[in-house]
């Protein structure tokens, strides 16, 4: 029984502090956050495994931790409420070419982050080419960029 | 299961083969989770359905788990009335072949001695306090796994007392 709740409980304290600690924790990992994860897998081993060095242990360790995964998933379809406190909602951060300071501030991320992803997901140059971009759920930055055929509407028109 | 139909998709489906998979998941995915509910009572070490008590009524009690794991600690708790033991010390023997299986590690109280014989290891325990009731935490730790006979007693010179239950020691 005591390594179901060992791991039960460190399943449940990482979910909650990485939930509170913000979104942008564990998407677009850079080479800190990869540090940081290695670290923290080194500091719950020893409270989740405790002194039970069999594989009888080893393995109700891990079917713990994917089962309680497994039913947080049914649990968060079912109910929706249950899947935004857990998950939270999407959020605006770009919007057609004008960043949203405040938003940007109390999320953590900054307009050298849009513009890498703009590059990275559209190859744009500049800000003005984002309609939206969109922090999603799992922390990911969405860049929505302007309509191609519009775009190269506008390109044309500011060409003649 | 909706038949889909796309001519132009390069793709091989088999849809039968799909639902044995997603029958293998369903069935698999109850078993684990008996599996589970049964780790969570203790069959598998420490819980609930793991705790077992064998007692020699009047004398003496011991507390163990049913179930332990190779290589993990498991602990034994050993309750003697008082006035079992004559005069000052107890003892309590175990059998050699027992802790050849389950390696001791910890004793609290720690023994005055330990003598060897041929059979067993006797634990020579001071008693300070004739008239209060003695208990003994033993910490082991299995080195075998399968089934683990396990024998103690106590020695006083009329015959003493004997216990023996078994332990299932998982890898």
């Amino acid at each position: 029984m005591e390594p179901v709740l060992r791991a039960a409980a460190v399943y449940g304290l990482l979910l909650v502090l990485f939930r509170i600690t913000g979104k942008r924790s564990l998407s677009q990992i850079t080479t800190f956050d990869f540090i940081l994860l290695l670290i923290i897998s080194e500091a719950i081993q020893n409270g989740m495994v405790g002194s039970g060095y069999s594989v009888t242990n080893a393995f109700v360790l891990v079917l713990t931790l994917i089962l309680v995964d497994r039913a947080l998933g049914l649990v968060k379809r079912r109910f929706p409420r249950v899947e935004r406190w857990l998950e939270g909602a999407p959020l605006i951060l770009v919007e057609h070419g004008r960043p949203l300071h405040e938003r940007l501030a109390r999320s953590g991320v900054d307009v050298d982050d849009i513009l890498t992803s703009a590059r990275r997901q559209h190859g744009l140059e500049r800000l003005d080419q984002v309609k939206y971009a969109v922090l999603e759920r799992n922390g990911d930055l969405s860049i929505l960029p302007w309509d191609k055929q519009a775009q190269d509407d506008e390109d044309r028109k500011r060409a003649a | 299961m909706e038949i889909s139909r796309a001519p132009d998709l390069q793709l091989e489906e088999d849809p039968a083969f799909q639902r044995r998979s997603w029958r293998v998941e369903r069935i698999g995915t109850w078993a684990f989770v008996a599996i589970l509910a049964a780790a969570a009572a203790g069959l598998l070490g420490s819980g609930p359905l793991s705790h077992g008590t064998a007692t020699v009524p009047g004398t003496l009690r011991v507390e163990f788990q049913r179930f332990a794991q190779y290589q993990s600690p498991d602990t034994l708790l050993i309750h003697v009335e008082p006035g079992v033991a004559p005069g000052r010390e107890l003892r309590l023997w175990f059998d050699r072949r027992y802790l050849e299986g389950a390696r001791l590690e910890t004793m609290v109280p720690p023994p005055v001695r330990v003598e060897t014989a041929a059979d067993r290891l006797t634990f020579v325990f001071a008693l300070t306090e004739p008239g209060v009731p003695f208990t003994a935490s033993v910490g082991l730790q299995p080195q075998r796994v399968g089934l683990i006979h396990a024998r103690l007693g106590l020695e006083p010179a009329d015959g003493g007392s004997r216990l023996a239950f078994r332990q299932v020691v998982y890898p």
